[in-house]
């Protein structure tokens, strides 16, 4: 689903590396914890996956097709296959938590049908089908992470990148969007998770990314946050 | 068995993504009209500001209109009056005749004899043609009444005949064909200067409707880049706000306009004939045309100011 190989990255030309020679696969399917402080490099691999930024080295493939390679305006196709959640979830103030959802499958050109009867569906999987008409400010920190989720699936992304989607909520909250995640990673979705939430990944036990300074220190399968010597 | 032939799916796919682009048309016409709807006062700002614009480009429209009609129908009619002198010799009228009749200039003309201005005279004077009775007619002088083919050939047709010996003067309507042709250019330079002027006053304040449009929603545009809208998607909106902003411009600066001409239609056509050179166009001839100018100007305006601004701030 996910590929990186030597990729290298730097914010413009005299900067410092903020991606060194990293290289990992993601099998569709899986799902994965991308771990490391804050300023180790987990937002600019989110940025190089949603084609925000540009690699300086190395070839990122995403779903067979080589990211550099693609013109800018195939950018927003390559969108349609990833699904995105954010700390800070990103919902629109003026619209219901109905209209938030639909907003995404309006973008891609649903139909008035398709969008009535996709977006119920989608708001019961998160939990949320009685507060579709309610807006966001209404709403709680894990309810709000949940209408995001939620505006993330309703076009079956075949990639759901969560960008410390945790970050923001108590830890009770944290786990019940971490049940989510994996609900929807059942279904078949890829995930990845970018995050810095230790006793979750402990909890989680799946497959951990770890990054330093740039660098991918450690991929380790059903791991936990820190690196375990036996 | 038989597997199905690819052809019924392939052609439901073309199918839904032509749906799909409906879909996403009729989205982008409900967003432009939301974007024009969303910041009342400074849309009304950019119509007035658009409006006044078109309202003086219009106003030239329709004085150009006018001059330009007034002018042909002056200049194709006989004003050109060639006056002989006194004791002007047969052979000196004949090459006057000739060089008339031969000239490209001309369309027609007629030649008037002592005899016929004096009877000319008589009719013009009515009542008064007493006034005639102790003038001798032959000491009236020849002339030559000559219809030219347009306005501009006066000069020349001037230029070529004044030469010739044996003419007193060469009058024409001089006052009138200057007059409108001065003020035609002097109107021209500052309906172009004042629209000059309103365009870029227009074009600043539709762009900055526009910015503070986007602005507002920026956190909405991210949002829209990340679920993967593309740039026009985005950007057509916006582009579709300002064409409102001419559109209504337009209607409403048309509407004044035609009432304003109207007005002045009755006040200067009280003592006018209709069939006379000097009548206005009538304003049913001229609203189809100023419409047009009008929406295209209007328009133009509009989705340009906002063009500006989208491709500064709008990019995925």
């Amino acid at each position: 689903m996910v590929d990186f190989h030597n990729v290298s990255m730097a914010y413009g030309r005299k900067a410092a590396l903020a991606l060194k020679n990293v290289s990992f696969h993601v099998n569709v399917g899986e799902f994965v914890f991308i771990i490391g402080a804050s300023g180790s490099g987990k937002s600019t691999l989110v940025k190089l996956l949603t084609c925000e930024e540009e690699a300086l080295e190395g070839e990122i493939v995403l779903g067979g097709i080589p990211l550099r390679r693609i013109k800018r305006r195939a950018v927003p196709y390559i969108r349609r296959n990833i699904g995105m959640v954010f700390q800070d979830f990103r919902l629109i103030e003026s619209k219901t938590v109905f209209e938030n959802v639909a907003f995404a499958m309006e973008i891609v050109g649903a139909s008035r049908r398709q969008i009535m009867r996709q977006v119920p569906i989608v708001l019961s999987t998160v939990g949320l089908r009685s507060k579709a008409d309610v807006r966001p400010s209404e709403l709680s920190g894990g309810e709000q992470q949940r209408v995001a989720i939620a505006r993330a699936i309703v076009n079956n992304p075949k990639l759901l990148l969560a960008d410390e989607p945790t970050g923001n909520l108590d830890p009770e909250t944290s786990e019940q969007i971490m049940a989510l995640l994996r609900e929807i990673n059942r279904g078949g979705t890829t995930v990845i998770v970018c995050t810095h939430d230790r006793d979750l990944v402990d909890k989680m036990k799946q497959r951990v990314i770890e990054i330093q300074e740039g660098e991918v220190i450690r991929d380790e399968e059903q791991a936990g946050y820190a690196f375990c010597e036996i | 068995m038989k597997s199905k032939p690819a052809t019924p799916s392939v052609k439901s796919k073309e199918r839904t993504e032509s749906f799909m682009k409906i879909n996403v048309i009729k989205n982008t016409f409900r967003e432009g009209f939301r974007g024009f709807r969303r910041h009342p006062m400074i849309s009304f700002a950019s119509v007035t500001t658009v409006c006044l614009m078109l309202l003086v480009a219009g106003a030239f429209f329709l004085f150009s209109k006018n001059a330009k009609s007034i002018v042909e129908k002056i200049g194709t009619e006989p004003p050109v009056q060639i006056w002989l002198r006194n004791g002007v010799t047969e052979p000196q009228i004949t090459a006057i005749k000739t060089a008339v009749s031969e000239s490209t200039e001309v369309k027609s003309f007629t030649f008037q004899s002592p005899q016929d201005n004096y009877d000319h005279y008589r009719e013009t004077l009515g009542e008064d043609a007493a006034l005639l009775d102790s003038l001798d007619p032959e000491k009236l002088p020849y002339s030559f009444t000559v219809q030219l083919t347009g306005p501009d050939a006066i000069t020349s047709f001037k230029k070529k005949i004044e030469t010739y010996p044996g003419i007193d003067d060469i009058q024409y309507s001089k006052v009138v064909l200057y007059f409108l042709s001065s003020t035609s250019l002097t109107v021209n330079a500052a309906g172009l200067a004042a629209g000059g002027i309103l365009l870029l006053i227009s074009l600043l304040i539709i762009s900055n409707m526009v910015r503070i449009s986007i602005l507002a929603r920026s956190e909405e545009i991210s949002i829209m880049k990340y679920v993967g809208a593309t740039n026009s998607y985005i950007r057509i909106p916006y582009l579709l706000e300002g064409a409102f902003t001419g559109i209504l411009g337009a209607f409403i600066a048309w509407a004044l306009l035609l009432l304003a001409y109207g007005r002045i239609y009755d006040w200067a056509m009280q003592d006018t004939a209709r069939s006379s050179a000097w009548a206005l166009l009538e304003s049913g001839s001229l609203a189809g045309g100023l419409l047009a100018v009008l929406l295209l100007t209007g328009i133009s305006v509009g989705a340009l100011g906002s063009a500006i601004s989208v491709r500064k701030y709008v990019n995925v």
